[in-house]
């Protein structure tokens, strides 16, 4: 059998195309997408050309030193640095399902349905664990109370919490633990029917029991929901997610998956901070 | 409390367990193979070691990826590590049954030797040794694993025998000479054999109760 010399080449410039399209038709099939994002305070700027996609259904972690611009990012993904007057996006696009999400046309209120939060300290309204939930249908004019009473369920289930309080559904939210405020809050979210849901230290608060199952819950809710989650704990982010970013100084140094980015990372400055020699 | 990546410890485990059924296998036909003349048998051997090899890199890998992102402590660290230690200790009993089916097709064009003095025997106590190992890794069993590596005097005494049978025979001049020399080499592996099952009882031990039988701990008993 004899080979032409062409063969090789031809062959290679395919691949090239080929993966060329691949990152396209990744890029086009994302559901969060971040480019060229440059973002400031004042003068001060904070993120430094940020280009980042998300997948459906992936769970993302943003881990970095403190004030590497970690809650500045994800509070992009549902315009939360609008109540911030001296934050500003000077450059770049973030698009959700296709939209542009900083153009005229978009509804915030809608986008934060579609893009819930969770915060590092659990904030239940000081009602009881049932109105918590029913609170945000109640508010979109959701009445019938069958309807009310399914979907308190589902979230709880869901939120794996259920079990705990189903009891008493009609007791003060602020007289659960921590950790079951911070369920009732990831509930909470579920309850509008979002996307995405976005963590910003969910666990941080919370004791090792607690935090467990947070991230049980987090493996569960991926079947259904986008969620990206920044945490200081680098073990939680190996253990829950799928993609890791590490920020550093407002800048992306490495967007990998998990298993690559703990396991044989790319940039030094990565090993460094995972294995707690920064600096 | 339940956690999610409790299964990637039980498929490391479940990994362990078929490597063992493999290399328990291997074993067991190549020394079939070696005393029966078999050539297709000894091949079919020597075709199952990739198998195992791949298994081992399988395991290595699922362990560090383990370590690395679940974070283990306690005997957590000890069941992954020790995945890593038996499944390498498996590795070399499946390279010794492969040496000795490669003998069975060097040997194939020649006359089968007329003696095996007690290669039977050692073989069958290397089987059970490695059977037994097994056993107290799945079944969690300590006195088993505690044991054991006192049992392998036995096959090192058995192979020094054969060792010098063997020898004598060669000495008589016997036609048989290239054979009884594959034969000693054969009787060797069974013995190494042995002692990977004796190495993975004390890693067993180890597991179980966090106690270290090797060099000293094996004097004391
Ligand atoms: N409301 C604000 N006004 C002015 N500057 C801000 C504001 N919020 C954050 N910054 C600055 O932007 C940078 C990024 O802050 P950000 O809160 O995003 O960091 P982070 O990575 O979330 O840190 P941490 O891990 O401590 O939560 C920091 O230098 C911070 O001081
Ligand atoms: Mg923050």
């Amino acid at each position: 059998m004899t080979k032409t010399k062409e063969e090789p080449t031809g062959a290679k410039v395919e691949t090239n195309n080929m993966s060329n399209s691949k990152q396209e038709a990744a890029a086009s099939s994302s559901l969060i997408q971040i480019k060229d994002l440059d973002f400031f305070y004042g003068s001060k700027q904070a993120l430094f050309n940020i280009n980042l996609n998300m997948l459906e259904k992936e769970v993302t972690a943003f881990i970095g030193p403190s004030g590497c611009g970690k809650s500045t990012l994800l509070r992009c993904f549902n315009r939360m640095n609008d109540l911030v007057d001296i934050a500003r996006i000077e450059n770049g696009t973030i698009h959700i399902h296709g939209h542009d999400i900083n153009s005229e046309e978009i509804d915030i209120i809608e986008l934060r349905k579609k893009v819930g939060m969770v915060f590092q300290k659990s904030n239940p309204f000081p009602k009881s664990i049932y109105e918590n939930i029913a609170y945000g249908l109640k508010i979109q004019g959701v009445k019938d109370k069958q309807i009310l009473d399914e979907v308190v369920e589902k979230c709880l289930r869901g939120a794996a919490l259920w079990e705990e309080v189903k009891d008493r559904l009609n007791e003060n939210a602020l007289g659960m633990s921590g950790g079951q405020q911070q369920r009732l809050c990831i509930a909470r979210t579920m309850a509008v029917s979002p996307n995405i849901i976005l963590m910003d230290e969910p666990c941080s608060a919370l004791d090792p029991i607690a935090t467990a199952k947070v991230e049980e819950l987090i493996h569960e809710l991926k079947t259904k929901y986008t969620i990206v989650i920044v945490t200081h704990n680098m073990q939680q982010a190996a253990r829950v997610s799928d993609k890791t970013a590490f920020f550093y100084m407002g800048k992306l140094i490495e967007l990998g998956k998990t298993d690559d980015i703990f396991m044989n990372p790319k940039q030094s400055q990565t090993e460094a901070y995972i294995s707690g020699k920064f600096g | 409390m339940k956690r999610f990546f409790d299964d990637e410890i039980k498929d490391l485990r479940s990994k362990i367990i078929l490597m063992g059924d493999k290399v328990t296998e291997m074993t067991n036909e190549a020394i079939t193979a070696l005393i029966e003349g078999n050539v297709d048998l000894a091949k079919k051997v020597i075709g199952t070691d990739d198998e195992v090899d791949n298994l081992e890199v399988e395991i290595d890998n699922d362990a560090v990826r383990y370590i690395s992102l679940r974070a283990p402590v306690a005997k957590d660290v000890r069941i992954v590590t020790i995945c890593m230690k038996i499944s390498n200790n498996l590795e070399r009993i499946g390279d010794e049954a492969t040496s000795i089916a490669k003998r069975v097709l060097k040997l194939g064009r020649q006359k089968p030797p007329n003696s095996f003095l007690e290669l039977g025997i050692l073989s069958e106590l290397a089987v059970k040794a490695l059977r037994l190992s097994l056993e107290s890794y799945i079944e969690g069993d300590a006195v088993l694993a505690k044991d054991l590596p006192g049992q392998d005097k036995e096959l090192d005494r058995l192979h020094r025998k054969n060792y010098d049978g063997f020898t004598e025979l060669i000495s008589q001049n016997s036609e048989f000479s290239a054979q009884f020399v594959e034969l000693i080499l054969a009787s060797k592996s069974l013995e190494r054999i042995g002692d990977h099952a004796s190495n993975i009882a004390v890693e067993v031990y180890y597991l179980l109760e966090a106690k270290d039988l090797r060099h000293h701990g094996i004097a004391d008993k």
